[in-house]
């Protein structure tokens, strides 16, 4: 499944090889391999427990795969001099001591790759915290943690950047600055991968999605060919007197659905031969307009077996 | 509906096709050095109020308690100990704050998930612990250094206010300091190592405090039997004692007993940093 990368790409890659973790009896992450490329945001989905954030630690070093490596430009990434000018994490916004203050705290992490403070100090100014930097991180917001560990994870200017979960609890403001930091940081050709589970915020953001469920690489491709590949393209159509055309287009085979505000949905039929029918039987045509299936649509469709902690419906009474 | 399971195409549209130039990072020349890393853990220690706080009161307990017995001894007209005997007196709650001191500085960044932060940044584990290790020592000698020097101060004004001889003997009182440093800095070092192994704060103070307080006990039980005394011998809180008190002491017996003293925490460092480096963080 793993494709090897185009040899024009110039740009810094983080490759998985066939990554497997264990915990005990369970495999958190099974046979995953992935290539991300530079200049690119990578979404990266799937359900609790899919192995998400195990495969992003195993990025960086921090779990040890049981078989399979991971190759930052073609060198393990423990074996960098200047690791934080490599990769840039955020993990988990809450991984700081909440005793520390915002600025020790990256002070801290600064000192470790011999960067400045003044780099410190133009991190807390990009992610909005300059007036929070005094402060214990113990006080802060889970809005405010995600923007530290943003800062943290940009302290090296680092190429390759793995935020997971970056918009949680943040507020409208910091989802769209969210948003276009990272399209600005995979234009200046830096590799981004972002795991969230708001399938808008993918839809908007990525440019290409790796899906995982139960631990395997679901799907790994440019978000535009995920959709269509969900298929289910289908015409949404409002016009003045929809049961003739319903009736003919089902007698062509067409699958049609008359919605809750008149229009009707259908399938298998192309919007030209549509229009030719309502045109025939001489009917206003007010709407005819092609409905891709929706990111969360698709991905819903393609995860439901591999969804590990289902819901279930609530139930006003016990 | 098209089948989704094992679907992957290649490229991307931001990229395919197109040549992207490599990212350089602009931070100017980052490397990790020991030297670096030392410095990052000096932040870490120090930028927590809670360090403060232990070793205030470790230090503070400790210089009160030499500073009472040696009043006390004053008012008893008794005159044959020497000033220099009461400054290591209280040093106990010296080596249980340096304990906590050690047992933080891994435990608390673990237990808050800060480890992993660095680990992230610095993924060479072994060197990182190193790091905290040379930290914690130099800083934990320092202090203690300051300490007997001033509990020292004190037992000596006290003595020459009550008109007894006060001997300034470098020879007796240079060592007695700088062992009683190097002690509590070898008990922080042994508290680290624990924490890494154990990763508990409160679990590694327990273990040390049973094997400063509580083996030694145990072991005077069965003191008849020679292994139990030739252990006795190698037991940190046996072997630390010489280095608070080198007054006298053979200087065979002094080296060997400097060497085991090294040799405790060393090895809990040793196993804890290969702990540390072989399991996820």
């Amino acid at each position: 499944m793993i494709l090897p990368p185009p040899v024009f790409r110039l740009g810094r890659m983080i490759t998985a090889e066939h990554l497997t973790k264990r915990f005990g009896a369970k495999t958190a992450v099974d046979d995953v391999s992935f290539v991300l490329q530079p200049g690119t945001v990578t979404g990266f989905l799937g359900p609790n427990g899919a192995g998400k954030s195990t495969t992003m630690r195993m990025l960086v070093g921090l779990d040890r795969p049981d078989e399979g490596r991971v190759q930052v430009n073609g060198r393990p990434f423990a074996t960098y001099t200047a690791p934080m000018t490599e990769v840039g994490a955020l993990l988990d916004a809450s991984a700081v001591n909440p005793r520390r203050t915002a600025r020790a705290h990256l002070r801290l992490l600064a000192a470790t790759n011999g960067i400045s403070r003044t780099r410190v100090d133009e991190v807390l100014d990009l992610t909005g915290l300059s007036p929070a930097a005094r402060r214990r991180v113990g006080g802060f917001s889970l809005g405010m943690r995600q923007r530290l560990g943003i800062a943290a994870s940009i302290l090296g200017d680092p190429h390759t950047i793995l935020l997971d979960e970056p918009v949680n609890g943040l507020d409208p403001e910091g989802v769209l600055w969210i948003r276009s930091f990272v399209r600005s940081l995979a234009a200046e050709g830096r590799t981004v991968l972002l795991s969230s589970h708001l399938m808008s915020e993918v839809s908007q953001t990525a440019d290409r999605i790796i899906v995982l469920g139960r631990g395997r690489v679901l799907a790994d491709a440019p978000i535009t060919d995920f959709l269509e590949s969900a298929g289910r393209d289908r015409i949404r159509v409002r016009i003045s007197d929809p049961a003739p055309l319903a009736e003919r287009l089902h007698a062509e085979g067409g699958s049609v659905t008359t919605l809750d505000d008149g229009a009707l949905e259908v399938e298998g039929i192309p919007a030209a031969r549509i229009a030719r029918h309502a045109a025939a039987l001489d009917l206003d045509l007010h709407e005819l307009s092609p409905q891709r299936a929706s990111l969360e649509e698709a991905y819903l469709a393609l995860t439901d077996t591999a969804v590990e902690y289902r819901s279930h419906p609530a139930t006003a009474a016990a | 509906m098209t089948s989704l399971s094992s679907f992957s195409t290649p490229g991307s549209p931001a990229t395919s096709g197109a040549v992207v130039p490599p990212y350089r990072s602009q931070v100017g020349p980052a490397r990790i050095t020991f030297g670096r890393l030392v410095r990052a853990e000096t932040i870490a220690l120090f930028s927590l109020r809670s360090t403060y706080v232990v070793l205030l009161i470790g230090g503070g307990l400790t210089f009160a308690i030499s500073l009472l017995a040696t009043l006390a001894f004053t008012a008893s007209g008794l005159t044959e100990a020497p000033f220099f005997s009461f400054a290591t007196i209280g040093l106990l709650f010296a080596q249980i704050a340096a304990t906590m001191t050690g047992a933080g500085l891994y435990a608390k960044e673990h237990s808050s998930g800060s480890l992993r932060t660095q680990f992230a940044a610095a993924p060479r584990r072994v060197k990182t612990m190193l790091a905290k290790a040379t930290t914690l020592f130099v800083s934990v000698f320092v202090l203690g250094v300051v300490l007997l020097v001033v509990s020292l101060a004190a037992s000596a004004v006290v003595f020459a206010a009550t008109g007894r001889t006060v001997g300034l003997d470098a020879g007796i009182l240079v060592p007695l300091v700088l062992g009683g440093a190097t002690v509590l800095a070898l008990t922080s070092v042994l508290g680290l190592g624990v924490a890494a192994l154990v990763r508990s704060e409160a679990l590694t103070i327990a273990i040390v405090l049973v094997l400063l307080l509580v083996v030694p006990v145990l072991l005077t039980l069965a003191a008849d039997q020679e292994w139990v005394r030739v252990i006795s011998e190698l037991m940190f809180s046996h072997t630390t004692a010489t280095l608070t008190t080198p007054v006298n002491v053979a200087g065979d017996v002094l080296l060997r007993d400097a060497l085991v003293s090294i040799a405790w925490p060393a090895a809990a460092l040793a196993i804890g940093a290969t702990a540390v480096a072989r399991r996820d963080a």
